[in-house]
């Protein structure tokens, strides 16, 4: 079932001085449950198109289709200082005003679930980088959205806590079943991560090829030593760089 | 034996200890050369005044209890200005960032106003407001207020942009993004203006009181002054050091204390 269609969409932004065409007729849907890549050259609108999933900006022509909730989550954490984990995790329920007994049971349950319960009174400042994206995506997920948009999420990271964030990660998106687009310019990453990957082109940015990617039912270190994620890599690679 | 956290605790405390001792040297020092130039001549005491003479004196208006009402008019002009500015200011600030519109539309004249010396305004202020205390009050919030507003505004402004993003994508209203985001995450900007706004107010409370008054620190220094009395110009200024440092201290505390109270939030 298609939860998220992108029909001929166009936006361009106006500067003091010119228009910038950053997206140019632009198509394409994900299913319920894919996770898909969007990968391509910096400055190639990636970001514009999680903003327009997440209806931050509206596009200048075409349609955008979401059936569902949206949980953001960036390269940064964004945890508030002042606040304890668990206020942190639980401020997008506030701001909803959804603090039920339901809601907040199901967060004592991932933060029970991926190791934070003991830290739940602590302070970010007190966690590790890893520990703290991992506070953000619960943070994202305590809302219940349907559709995870990661923009760049592991960008910030050193290489060590990357590859162990990305595996974390991966399996609590996998364990919550969620529909997840991830932008991020990290070949290995995104093969790593994705079923399928969309390549978009230079600005106005279009999509220039699409990869499905398929490996038996394995975590993302395990995929990184298999035979094909070289191949894989070989050939977004490819994609990304003719021209 | 002691443990390595009792070890470095003594190595504090005397390392403390030494500088509150080279401090206070520094102090004798420097009031011990002024009283011997006194005493040898070398300096006037008719315009320099010397400590022992500033010490006597203000003895003298403590016992026969002429001080406390001079400090008692002066600390509460100021803290009424600090108060009644500061919060003004900071509520004017949250306006501002609500509205760009407003904010572009005042801009010019709120950098006018800004740039301009307010002392210069003090006359005008006390002939609106009334001599007295009420003319000083206004002339004390005059000297703070706009630069309140400004840097205030200008330390909401500088928020993450993604973190307002970041709860926008949980649908967050401007109010919610306000008092949930920018105001929390700039407390610590905001004690940071108030503890500013103190010198200031003590800069519009003795000017005001220089301008039109019969009582506070600023009448005994212009009236000092008047009557080539430097002992009490001298008394003046040293009352009101120690007055705005207590209310320095009070604010840092008070800080210290709302910090602590937001972190275990």
């Amino acid at each position: 079932m298609k939860i998220l269609e992108f029909k001929n969409v166009h936006k361009h932004f106006y500067t003091k001085e010119s228009k910038l065409d950053v997206l140019n007729d632009l198509s394409f849907s994900i299913n319920e449950g894919e996770i898909v890549a969007i990968t391509g050259p910096s400055g190639s609108g990636k970001s514009t198109i999680l903003n327009l999933i997440a209806k931050l900006i509206l596009p200048s022509s075409g349609e955008v289709i979401v059936n569902g909730n949206i949980g953001y989550m960036f390269q940064k954490d964004h945890l508030f200082e002042w606040k304890n984990i668990y206020n942190n995790v639980i401020l997008g329920l506030e701001i909803k005003g959804k603090t039920d007994e339901e809601s907040l049971n199901a967060v004592d349950r991932m933060l029970e679930a991926y190791d934070l319960w003991d830290f739940r009174l602590a302070h970010p400042n007190e966690l590790s980088g890893g520990m703290r994206q991992r506070v953000a995506l619960i943070r994202t997920l305590a809302v219940n959205p349907d559709i995870l948009l990661l923009d760049e999420p592991f960008a910030s990271l050193d290489y060590q806590t990357k590859l162990i964030v990305i595996e974390d990660i991966y399996k609590i998106i996998k364990k919550e079943k969620k529909t997840t687009i991830i932008v991020s310019h990290d070949i290995s990453e995104v093969i790593s991560l994705a079923d399928r990957i969309l390549v978009l082109t230079k600005r106005p940015a279009e999509i220039k090829e699409e990869f499905k990617i398929e490996f038996d039912d394995l975590t993302p270190l395990k995929k990184r030593q298999e035979h094909k994620f070289q191949k894989y890599f070989e050939e977004v690679w490819r994609a990304l760089n003719d021209e | 034996m002691m443990s390595d956290y009792e070890i470095i605790k003594k190595q504090y405390r005397k390392r403390k200890f030494f500088l509150i001792l080279s401090q206070f040297l520094l102090l004798v020092f420097v009031l011990g050369i002024w009283e011997l130039f006194a005493e040898l001549k070398i300096i006037d005491d008719f315009i320099f005044s010397r400590p022992t003479a500033i010490v006597e004196l203000l003895i003298r208006y403590i016992k026969r209890n002429e001080l406390f009402n001079h400090v008692w008019i002066s600390v509460v002009e100021t803290v009424l200005g600090l108060v009644i500015g500061s919060i003004g200011g900071i509520i004017v600030a949250s306006l501002l960032w609500y509205s760009k519109t407003v904010t572009k539309i005042l801009e010019p004249f709120l950098n006018v106003l800004h740039a301009l010396p307010k002392t210069a305004l003090a006359p005008i202020m006390i002939i609106w407001a009334g001599a007295g205390m009420k003319g000083i009050i206004v002339v004390a919030i005059s000297i703070l207020f706009v630069i309140t507003v400004l840097s205030t505004y200008n330390h909401f402004m500088n928020v993450d942009e993604e973190k307002i993003k970041m709860m926008k994508s949980f649908g967050a209203t401007k109010t919610q993004i306000f008092t949930k985001l920018i105001f929390p995450s700039n407390l610590g900007n905001i004690a940071s203006v108030i503890k500013i706004n103190i010198g200031m107010s003590w800069i519009g409370v003795i000017v005001g009181e220089f301008i039109v008054s019969r009582e506070g620190i600023g009448f005994l220094i212009m009236y000092g002054g008047q009557v080539f009395r430097l002992d009490l110009v001298m008394m003046g200024v040293l009352v009101l050091a120690f007055c705005a440092y207590v209310m320095y201290y009070i604010v840092e505390k008070l800080e210290k204390w709302i910090i602590k109270k937001r972190g275990e939030m």
